[in-house]
């Protein structure tokens, strides 16, 4: 059996105070969905849980950026009218997280500090180049998506995360698994592109694919094809190549290698459905 | 509960709501594992982590240092006793090779040690301290690879076992070069059955010497074999006692933890428990065997099968378990389908350093069926012939005999469950529409099946039921019954009820318990509503004759004169003067000193078969090899439904259980490590909710002569067609022969790839 | 430590461990068994309670990170054994075969009618995805989940 102590509060000040003070190896709980099988819990002494931290939890609207608690549910974050609205992606992986049971629980947080190469909110992050804002026994920082899920300090928490949102865009999420819910991402594919409706054409944007590595791929060549590329008949397969080639570099040699590239295919065209033929159809 | 009485039933026929319904929909109902025992010890398996291998020395040093750990089992202290844990009755004759605790182990799951503690924590804890020593033996994953004979598992070589069996000249047939052959290799996957309750057991001694095992089981006779087997006592100091069961589909049909829990519980002499987690049931019990097959039929122009050869390769897993008795059962399936008049079948059983095979809904049929449903699909295909109308040229006709030997088919009522499918799914408009291009690609499969109902012609097929009334009127049923969640002892209190038209609340049927049931051979091989149903009615029918001899002597009339309505009699003519059963009763006691009660054995004199037909259309994601299914058809002739909404609540599961071995489920061994990929919920997908098609049931019910009110079974061949329905689909949809199942997205895509590059 | 929650509407003072989960706290200091563990990582759903309004998995959240809130249990759902409307639907559509999915199932349909009066079938399959079962095929599960909530919207 484990040994750890564990312990709770209510605000964030009181979890960062008990951190300052604690000099035993500590880790944190959320919604626990992925803590209670992961093993992280058997080498802490002390587990911290976020779940009630209410100041952990919040989408806000800033206008050119969306502020989203770390301790926030997904399930919160599927319904949430303004990421709906403004990050329809993050609002689609939200609700393609496991199961009712889970996204009442998981936290977005928690998706980044458990670094699932397969967790659904990531590519999304990646694609919106979010960021991610942390508070420790070192005091708070601003660090890249790539930062946080190669590794938090000890006794480092995600307060929040934050998701540029500069203009008016379109965004997607899109994933492959063995089921059509409640499956774990084989390959997902995320998108954040301005649009301009008139032209048919994207100006700039970034797809990011998740499942293929640690950390979401955002390649650079797909940045370049989107810039101000007008989306004709083409396009889906065009997309569709570039990303192949991704998978193709990223997992080569890998058993799972065949699959994730034949699929691509379907996820590029699911992503412009989503991007493209729902919108016009408003 | 629906309004319909079939026919001129009262009770039989009519969806009545389970009996334990509300006990179960409550949370009130206690499974094993919510068993309160007083002063239980809890015991945990230490599994091995290699697949094959002598041990050479295991430590339990820091185990036993676990604060409440009382005593920790392995080989040296321990029972060396061999069984085989599918005997289900005493001279049963099958391999025994299997012990608690062997010295070699032979798949990643095998029985290293065990904790016995105070706790579940500490037995869990000092279990993970346990360090095996290992000498490791070479591997065999693949059943083909295995044939070779290169790795044995047991004496008994590789394979351990071959049989054959035959009707007609299929040789000689082949030899004219006639007609059309075509050949397939199929390949079915190992599945777990996925009750949603883990194995679990209690072990209880008392005073007398006597153990008392509460398991959630489906022969209770077979437990008490077993475990007296490995305890080294006489039958009668067991007592076995089935317990309401989460789920079992053949996964708890073989003795698995009660030999452990009893034989710690009577050497500590204080109440053991044992509970599997998910892990531990999917790799540490019992699975579907892995299956091989090999299939040429051969057909004549007009579509006419003319001759089939067909070899099986059987992976029964590390141990032999049901491993013969298995390639029997299959063997009997394939020639009571079609009328082919020369065919060949020849099993091959291996072991494999995998999870032990046995018994799993429909007992190898769905794995045979499957694969010979698909080899017919394509040979309608080369016909360029429509399956269903290929089908209809051969299927049986009610009262064929089984070329085979074995028992007549009885009413056979496969030909009308076709017609009306093909007619209700809309066959010919689907089957024909052209081809479109486009990334989503549909098609339309079907496939036919056949199952037994008992074991005559095989085995012993009898049972024994009480039947009493009581002083009140109440009727006891007692007979070895074991519910699987499907509505046994409702069923039975339906028929009873029929018989003595008396309400179903007036009727007790409790289910097994060695001490008080008489011998019954429990619930497998489809037996359950044609022979213990059968022998519920006669056992009814009896204490309804001895009611009103004994009526009539009380209301000094003929027998004949007796009439029952409604749990009430009275003297014909005199229907302004009934008597409740009850009051009835009390007088029989008081006046004629007689107790209303019979025992009847019952010898079942038949066996026909079951039979389906299921359509199946699909929608193939050609961009991603997902697959939807779209809609389903399901025709049962079943004789005579007991309980309509039973039978169809089995087709509901049981395609649910085969879509899943179709297009999602196995659990898929690493061919170096032994390690089953597929061991975790999250890694072994059923179908859930989403994914499942809508399924619409038609029940042809035209009786069976020996059958209860002319009931047959439903329980194992609800789930076969569904899974060579699907895989034609598939086939079907993209005009290919996908026969490795499941067919997954990634094998669709791997083929489809192919295809581009050809 | 102790705790404070309310389970089923009585308020409950509990010394619970660090590992302990809800599952097993509700299991075994309560005695409150209709909750089941079939897989002990949150994919089948048989362990499903009612938390603050939202359906979980009691495997997946531990006992300490219950307290002060309001968990309801399928014991909760009627008094002495009776049945709501979701359990009565359920046992009278076929629903409910070996019943070891059944509470986990009832509770997950409990929270989507609590929120949802009148849910689509694809709302009701997205609710019971999470929860698995073998015998019924969810055929007459999600039947008994429209007839629940036509009993509820006054049929």
């Amino acid at each position: 059996m484990t040994g750890y102590r564990i312990a709770g509060f209510l605000r964030l000040e009181d979890v960062l105070r008990e951190i300052t003070q604690t000099s035993v190896r500590t880790v944190f709980i959320s919604g626990g969905t992925d803590f209670i099988n992961n093993g992280i819990g058997d080498k802490a002494e002390l587990v911290i849980d976020l779940a009630q931290v209410a100041d952990l939890k919040y989408i806000k609207d800033l206008g050119s950026e969306i502020r989203i608690g770390g301790g926030t549910t997904f399930a919160a974050i599927a319904a949430s009218p303004i990421i709906k609205a403004r990050a329809s992606a993050l609002a689609q992986a939200a609700s393609r997280v496991g199961s009712v049971q889970i996204r009442n629980r998981a936290t977005i947080g928690g998706n980044i500090a458990s670094a699932s190469p397969a967790g659904d909110s990531l590519p999304v992050l990646a694609a919106f180049t979010a960021g991610v804002h942390t508070a420790g026994s070192q005091g708070t920082r601003s660090l890249t998506l790539t930062e946080a899920l190669n590794g938090l300090q000890a006794k480092e928490i995600i307060t929040e995360v934050v998701i540029p949102t500069p203009g008016e865009s379109r965004s997607g999420f899109v994933k492959i698994g063995s089921r059509s819910q409640v499956t774990i991402a084989k390959v997902s594919l995320a998108a954040n592109i301005m649009y301009d409706r008139s032209k048919k054409m994207i100006i700039v944007g970034k797809a990011a694919m998740g499942a293929l590595g640690k950390v979401p791929v955002c390649p650079l060549t797909v940045q370049q094809f989107f810039s101000q590329r007008v989306v004709d008949e083409h396009f889906a397969d065009d997309l569709s190549q570039l990303l192949v080639e991704t998978v193709d570099e990223m997992i080569a040699g890998r058993a799972s290698r065949p699959y994730k590239r034949a699929a691509v295919k379907g996820l590029v065209y699911d992503l412009a459905g989503l991007l493209f033929d729902a919108c016009e159809n408003n | 509960m629906d309004a319909k009485p079939a026919h001129n039933f009262k009770y039989v026929g009519r969806s009545i709501p389970i009996e334990d319904g509300a006990a179960k929909a409550s949370g009130s109902i206690k499974y094993t594992g919510d068993m309160v025992v007083d002063g239980i010890l809890y015991a945990q398996l230490v599994f091995s982590q290699v697949p094959h291998a002598r041990i050479k020395n295991i430590d339990i040093s820091e185990a036993m240092a676990v604060p409440g750990v009382v005593k920790i089992y392995q080989r040296d202290n321990s029972t060396q006793i061999k069984f085989n844990s599918q005997m289900w009755f005493a001279g049963q004759n099958a391999v025994e090779d299997q012990e608690l605790f062997p010295e070699v182990v032979r798949y990643i799951g095998d029985t290293v040690a065990a904790v016995v503690a105070e706790t579940k924590e500490a037995a869990l804890a000092a279990a993970d301290l346990i360090k095996a020593e290992y000498d490791t033996l070479p591997v065999v994953i693949d059943p083909e690879e295995a044939l070779s004979g290169q790795v044995a598992l047991h004496d008994s070589g590789n394979p351990f076992f071959t049989m054959e069996a035959n009707c007609g000249d299929v040789e000689a047939v082949l030899k004219t070069n006639a007609g059309v052959v075509v050949e397939d290799r199929v390949e079915t996957p190992k599945i777990h059955h996925a009750a949603m309750e883990n194995h679990v057991c209690i072990a209880v001694p008392d005073h007398r010497g006597r153990m008392t095992v509460y398991s959630p089981c489906q022969i209770v006779y077979s437990v008490r074999l077993i475990v007296a087997k490995v305890l080294g006592v006489p039958y009668h100091k067991v007592r076995v006692i089935k317990t309401p069961i989460g789920g079992s589909f053949g996964g708890k049909q073989e003795v698995t933890l009660e030999t452990y829990c009893a034989y710690f519980a009577k050497d500590l002499n204080r109440p053991v428990k044992i509970e599997f987690d998910r892990w531990a049931s999917i790799v540490a019990t019992r699975t579907r065997t892995k299956t091989i097959g090999y299939v040429k039929t051969m057909v004549s122009p007009e579509g006419k099968i003319w001759a089939r050869d067909m070899k099986y390769i059987v992976d029964t897993g590390a141990y032999t378990s049901n491993g013969r008795a298995i390639c029997y059962a299959m063997a009997k399936k394939l020639f009571r389908l079609y009328r082919i008049p020369n065919q060949h079948y020849q099993a091959l059983a291996v072991h494999t350093n995998t999870t032990i095979a046995g018994a799993a809904r429909g007992y190898g049929s769905p794995q045979v069926q499957t694969i010979a449903e698909i080899n017919l699909d394509n040979a309608a295909r080369h016909l360029n012939m429509d399956p269903v109308e290929f089908r209809l040229k051969n299927l049986v006709h009610p009262y064929d005999a089984d070329p085979s030997g074995g028992p007549d088919l009885g009413n056979a009522r496969i030909i009308d469950c076709v017609r009306k499918g093909a007619e209700t799914f809309g066959w010919n408009a689907k089957w024909s529409q052209p081809k479109r291009a486009g990334r989503w690609q549909t098609g339309v499969g079907m496939a036919c099946a056949t199952h037994g109902n008992g074991y005559y012609g095989a085995y012993q097929e009898f049972g024994t039921m009480t039947i009493r009334m009581l002083e009140d009127g109440s009727i006891m049923l007692n007979a070895g019954l074991h519910d699987l969640g499907n509505g046994t002892v409702t069923a039975m209190k339906q028929i009873v009820a029929e018989v003595l038209d008396i309400s179903l609340d007036m009727i007790e049927a409790p289910e097994a318990d060695t001490d008080v049931s008489p011998y019954d051979i429990g619930c497998q091989a489809s037996r359950v509503i044609h022979v213990c149903g059968a022998n519920a009615m006669q056992a009814a029918e009896e204490l309804r004759s001895l009611f009103i001899i004994e009526a009539a002597k009380i209301l000094t009339c003929n027998e004949a004169e007796i009439a029952l309505e409604d749990g009430r009699i009275w003297r014909n003519g005199n229907s302004g003067n009934t008597m409740s059963y009850g009051q009835m009763a009390a007088m029989i006691q008081q006046k004629n000193q007689v107790e209303l009660i019979r025992t009847v054995t019952y010898q079942a004199p038949a066996n026909p078969g079951s039979y389906a037909a299921n359509f199946v259309e699909v929608a193939v994601d050609t961009y991603t090899g997902f697959v939807k299914v779209v809609d389903v058809v399901a025709v049962h002739d079943i004789g005579q439904a007991i309980n309509t909404g039973f039978v169809e609540g089995q087709i509901h599961g049981g395609i649910q259980m085969g879509l899943g071995m179709a297009i999602a489920e196995d659990i898929d061994y690493d061919e170096k490590s032994g390690i089953a990929r597929g061991s975790r919920f999250s890694k072994y997908h059923l179908v859930n909710a989403p994914d499942m098609p809508p399924v619409r049931v038609i029940l042809i019910e035209k009786g069976e002569e020996y059958g209860p009110y002319g009931a047959k079974s439903i329980g194992e061949i609800a789930t076969i067609p569904i899974t060579a329905a699907t895989v034609n689909a598939i086939n079907h949809a993209l005009n290919a022969n996908l026969t490795i199942l499941p067919v997954t997205p990634d094998k669709i895509m791997a083929m489809l790839t192919e295809q581009q590059n050809k | 430590m102790l705790i404070n929650l309310t389970v089923n509407g009585r308020q409950h003072t509990l010394e619970v461990e660090p590992q302990e989960r809800l599952l097993d706290m509700l299991r075994q200091k309560l005695k409150l068994t209709g909750a089941k563990e079939g897989c002990g990582e949150g994919e089948c759903g048989a362990c499903t309670v009612i938390m603050n309004g939202e359906a979980v998995n009691s495997c997946m959240v531990l006992a300490y990170q219950a307290r002060e809130a309001e968990i309801l249990t399928i014991e909760g759902l009627a008094p002495n054994g009776g049945l709501d409307a979701v359990q009565h639907a359920f046992v009278e559509n076929g629903a409910v075969q070996c019943g070891y999915c059944t509470p986990g199932m009832v509770m997950s349909t409990k929270a989507l009618l609590m929120k949802n009066t009148n849910p689509t079938e694809a709302e009701i399959k997205e609710a019971l995805a999470g929860n698995l079962c073998r015998c019924t095929g969810y055929v007459n599960i999600i039947k008994a989940v429209k007839a629940a909530a036509g009993e509820l919207n006054g049929g």
